[in-house]
């Protein structure tokens, strides 16, 4: 069979026909320079009577609605007269732009969340996740990747070019590790083997150091596995500084943990850092979004006049509902706000968040009418292709 | 006001007119919703704090003018679905309107492309036709998409893949047919 690639596609796309505007500037500006100076609509306020307003508006518009369906397309003149412009309605009549627009509001269906700004919530088919990660600079975090890498390679292969991966994040220049180790990972028997040069060492520095089973585990956590072993050209076991010989890496269980903010401007990423919570409760996490570790670079996510109510019964059935505050802020703020928030509900085992109080229905993709899932992964990057 | 509009309109009218076609591929509302972009734009001038390029800032606003339009279409769709039993079959079946007079492409494949290009995601074709129809580079469409650059590597990446399993399948129908 002739199959088409990727590269074919794009040259399709570039050679797409230029599509030309032939109205003249001038009527442009008779078009645009009467509704030019008007006030911009007030946002709407959600109230809990809306839904009632709602059900009662939605039998009228379906009254109105049927019988335009039945009827089919509606004449030229009916499109000229609702394609009247007017600056304080919504621009279009929606029943005649259906029949103009044809299958594009078929996309509607597709107002789905594949990516966030700092996470994944779904693999394709031939994807598969690689987990890696890097350090702040102060070598105080580990800050987890997760690379999106083809599975035409197999998880070890992967996993062998983790280093090439993780080059061009490792702003603190000190994670030298996976250059010098090989693995063997079958996810299927739960094993995994390190193979390390006899003449390797993790690095000077007991941060480093205590890192490294930090970040071993954080990378083989999420397939379940258990243990690492480690295995040297001359079979003795590995020294891992201070911490002495070792033969294997007990995988830690992941701690309960929030997400805060690190950008490095050096490189200009910003990635959703875990911070141990340790005994503190899901709203005490949350609270703590607001408070930045300026030492070390780590910025809030919640910005302090943001106020909130938390009511998470169960792992299903978990509401945090905003103060109006929530709504000065821009949609990436929010996207902040609410990715680091699902981060931090995956953490302590929630399946899904619902968020109330946001004026807008959707931000990005995410339906704020809906319960949003947690995500799949943190940080998503996608090496395989530019 | 006049000088603004006039000096946007001759350095980014046509990209912009192009860049709101390609994803809404109907020339009436085409204008309607360019019309609705430079009314947000005079409107906002004043609070347009230059933090990025004029060029991002004006294809962020056609970018969301577009979404906009599109809710507006699911909302009533949704509303619609609620009251009669209608599958979302209908979603996937093929496109067979006629191509616009604007498109008249050399070649089937470049044609299905042109097609297909539908069923990608609204995000996945804002990357497609900002990165290859408009020729942006990966910064520049994750400014205007308000996405990181690693989002749009992911998203450009599954929208090419839509398109490609989409036209294997076509050719696939075509050798069958032929057999």
């Amino acid at each position: 069979m002739n199959k088409i690639d990727d590269d074919a596609i794009k040259n399709h796309l570039k050679n797409m026909p230029e599509v030309k505007d032939h109205r003249s500037k001038d009527e442009w500006i008779a078009k645009v320079q009467p509704y030019a100076y008007k006030r911009k609509r007030v946002r709407r306020k959600q109230s809990r009577m809306i839904p009632i307003f709602s059900t009662v508006l939605l039998i009228g518009i379906m009254v109105l609605i049927i019988p335009s369906i039945i009827k089919g397309p509606t004449s030229t003149n009916d499109q000229a007269s609702s394609t009247q412009f007017d600056g304080e309605q919504r621009m279009l009549s929606e029943e005649d732009k259906d029949d103009q627009v044809g299958s594009a509001s078929m996309e509607s269906d597709h107002v789905q969340k594949e990516v966030g700004e700092f996470v994944l919530y779904t693999l394709e088919e031939d994807e598969q996740l690689v987990y890696g990660g890097t350090f702040d600079q102060q070598v105080q975090y580990v800050i987890p990747l997760s690379f999106i890498t083809s599975t035409d390679k197999s998880l070890s292969q992967a996993y062998n070019e983790l280093d090439s991966y993780i080059a061009p994040f490792d702003s603190s220049s000190r994670v030298p590790y996976f250059e010098h180790m090989e693995f063997d990972v079958d996810i299927d028997e739960q094993f995994v083997t390190m193979h390390i040069n006899d003449s390797y060492t993790v690095g000077e520095g007991a941060a480093i150091q205590g890192k490294f089973e930090e970040m071993i585990s954080m990378i083989f956590q999420p397939y379940g596995i258990e243990e690492v072993h480690i295995q040297t050209e001359n079979g003795s076991p590995m020294i891992l500084g201070e911490i002495g010989e070792i033969s294997s890496i007990k995988i830690q269980d992941p701690p309960r943990v929030n997400y805060k903010y690190y950008y490095d401007d050096a490189h200009e990423y910003g990635f959703l850092v875990p911070i141990e919570q340790g005994e503190k409760t899901f709203s005490q996490s949350i609270d703590d979004l607001k408070e930045a570790d300026t030492d070390f670079s780590m910025q809030a996510t919640i910005p302090a006049d943001v106020d909130y109510t938390i009511n998470c019964e169960s792992t299903e059935d978990c509401f945090i509902h905003f103060t109006e505050e929530i709504n000065q802020l821009s949609q990436s703020e929010q996207i902040l706000v609410l990715e680091s928030i699902l981060m931090t509900a995956k953490s302590y085992g929630y399946d899904y968040v619902s968020f109330e109080g946001i004026s807008e229905e959707t931000i990005e993709g995410y339906d704020l009418t809906q319960p949003i899932d947690v995500p799949l992964a943190v940080n998503p990057v996608y090496v395989d292709h530019e | 006001m006049e000088f603004l509009f006039e000096d946007l309109y001759r350095k980014y009218h046509q990209d912009l007119f192009q860049f709101v076609f390609y994803m809404t591929r109907d020339r009436t509302l085409t204008e309607d919703l360019v019309q609705e972009v430079y009314i947000r734009v005079m409107r906002s001038y004043n609070s347009f704090r230059g933090e990025s390029s004029e060029k991002t800032w004006l294809f962020s606003i056609a970018r969301n003018v577009t979404i906009d339009y599109f809710r507006s279409q699911n909302r009533k769709k949704n509303i619609i679905s609620q009251f009669f039993d209608w599958n979302k079959k209908g979603d996937f079946l093929p496109d067979h309107q006629p191509l616009p007079e604007e498109i008249l492409l050399q070649n089937e494949e470049a044609n299905q492309v042109y097609t297909y290009l539908e069923q990608c995601t609204i995000d996945q074709r804002s990357v497609l036709i900002l990165r290859f129809i408009q020729s942006m580079s990966i910064k520049e469409t994750a400014s205007i998409l308000g996405f990181s650059e690693s989002k749009v590597k992911t998203t450009q990446h599954r929208g090419l893949k839509v398109l490609k399993t989409h036209i294997q399948a076509e050719k696939l129908k075509g050798e069958a047919y032929d057999e």
